[in-house]
């Protein structure tokens, strides 16, 4: 009669476990949520989940390029917001045709801002690429969203 | 020999219900599709292609609220009927349409047009549900908000960000045949607008942005492309091809300039001091508007 007390205690133990896990691990859909709420008075726009293994010890940090339309005379906000259960810090840079137009990390400084404003003055394709501070494994979610037209 | 089964049991008991919700969401999530909606063929471009492609084609927020930035007077006339739903019989028509009322929901929402949304909203609801996404369309939450006036900014993200899940998963699900008319209908439609705005209002910006579609209707052509084997598609690329055609007279140049950063109240700005220049004659605008009149009345008129 012990025994089995032990064990239904010890199943109580793991079901409760799971379900705390399960409550606590954040989603993607949380994060989304939480970055839109940062991006403040902005309209948002779209989002990308990116989520990336760490690197390799002597690799390059993995990274993950998105595409996407801006236009003319509008400015537009980056948000970008990483997983608590996660170590990577997410970093974004967005390209226009091959050159580094923004990023939310100023080397100079070694900070990391949580959102950019772009002032975009040419309509046209552009390329987000995200990655995470020492190619870390990370999951974060950027936010695309109109701030106004200039 | 009880005790171990109970002990299996407790065991399994929480693997159960920690799978419980991504198995609920999946239910939801994965419809029978029928033949008729998935894809037909071999796509030409690849999906990742596709999925740049697609994301290169911008939301109808920037077109909004251009339109709205030149105090241009809202006006139901320009928007598509949202009470003929019931003449959009197939998958082919019902995904155009709903493209359509993608980029009307957005003029409104910029307008505050809450009541007039809600005839929108219902019809959106009906579209969504004939092909299969309703699922990601959170009607009660957009309908109680819209009623109430309330929340604006809540009204516009739910609006726009149920879009793009809806647009994603027809993506990853085989169905990139109705994401791409989805765009093609919010497209000709974010264009549409634009033009009879600016017959009514001309404005430099404004002839500008109808030029730059320029890039955009690039982009939508070669996702078009992949599907012109549906009799379908090839028709409404006929249509489309009239309006591209009008568009290689309109010439983009490009002044290269370096970027400047600065940080305003504790936020990174960065200006881009690379321009477009957009070049469109009056008689070509004219004729590029007068063509997206007659696409955007034949889709809508089905």
């Amino acid at each position: 009669m012990k025994k089995l007390t032990i064990i239904i205690f010890l199943g109580i133990l793991a079901f409760a476990f799971a379900n705390v896990r399960s409550a606590q691990a954040q989603t993607g859909e949380e994060l989304v949520n939480i970055c839109t709420g940062l991006a403040d008075d902005a309209t948002y726009l779209k989002d990308y989940t990116v989520k990336l293994s760490g690197a390799a010890p002597g690799e390059d940090p993995p990274s993950q390029k998105k595409s996407l339309m801006l236009r003319k005379n509008t400015q537009y906000r980056f948000t970008i917001c990483s997983s608590r259960d996660h170590p990577g810090k997410g970093l974004l840079k967005v390209y226009s045709s091959s050159k580094l137009l923004a990023s939310n990390y100023v080397p100079a400084t070694g900070k990391i801002f949580h959102s950019v404003d772009l002032k975009c003055q040419k309509t046209g394709p552009y390329h987000l690429w995200v990655e995470f501070e020492d190619g870390k494994e990370g999951l974060a979610v950027v936010i695309l969203s109109f701030v106004k037209k200039l | 020999m009880n005790g171990k089964l109970l002990l299996y049991i407790l065991i399994a008991l929480p693997l159960i219900f920690s799978c419980k919700s991504s198995n609920d969401r999946k239910a939801n999530d994965e419809f029978e599709v029928p033949d008729s909606v998935a894809n037909k063929g071999v796509l030409e471009v690849s999906d990742e292609a596709m999925e740049n492609i697609t994301e290169n084609i911008s939301s109808h927020i920037e077109t909004a609220a251009l339109i709205k930035d030149l105090n241009a007077p809202f006006s139901k006339d320009y928007l598509a009927p949202a009470g003929k739903v019931d003449n959009y019989n197939t998958n082919f028509e019902q995904a155009l349409i709903l493209g359509v009322y993608g980029a009307d929901m957005g003029y409104l929402n910029m307008y505050n047009k809450t009541t007039v949304a809600l005839d929108y909203l219902s019809s959106i609801r009906k579209m969504a549900n004939s092909i299969k996404v309703g699922q990601f369309f959170d009607f009660a939450t957009l309908h109680r908000l819209a009623k109430n006036n309330e929340e604006l900014d809540s009204l516009m993200y739910i609006t726009q960000r149920n879009f793009n899940q809806m647009d994603q998963y027809l993506r990853e699900n085989n169905r990139s045949n109705l994401s791409t008319l989805m765009v093609a209908g919010g497209w000709i439609e974010g264009l549409y607008l634009s033009g009879q705005v600016y017959r009514s209002r001309p404005d430099e910006e404004l002839r500008e942005a109808i030029g730059e579609q320029k890039i955009i209707l690039g982009d939508l052509m070669i996702l078009m492309r992949n599907f012109e084997s549906d009799p379908d598609f090839k028709n409404l690329i006929e249509d489309f091809e009239n309006i591209h055609q009008l568009y290689q007279d309109v010439t983009i140049t490009i002044e290269q300039g370096e970027p400047t950063r600065k940080v305003v109240d504790g936020r990174l700005v960065i200006e881009q001091n690379t321009k477009s220049i957009v070049n469109v004659s009056d008689e070509l605008l004219e004729r590029i508007i007068k063509e997206s009149v007659e696409i955007r009345n034949k889709i809508i008129n089905q």
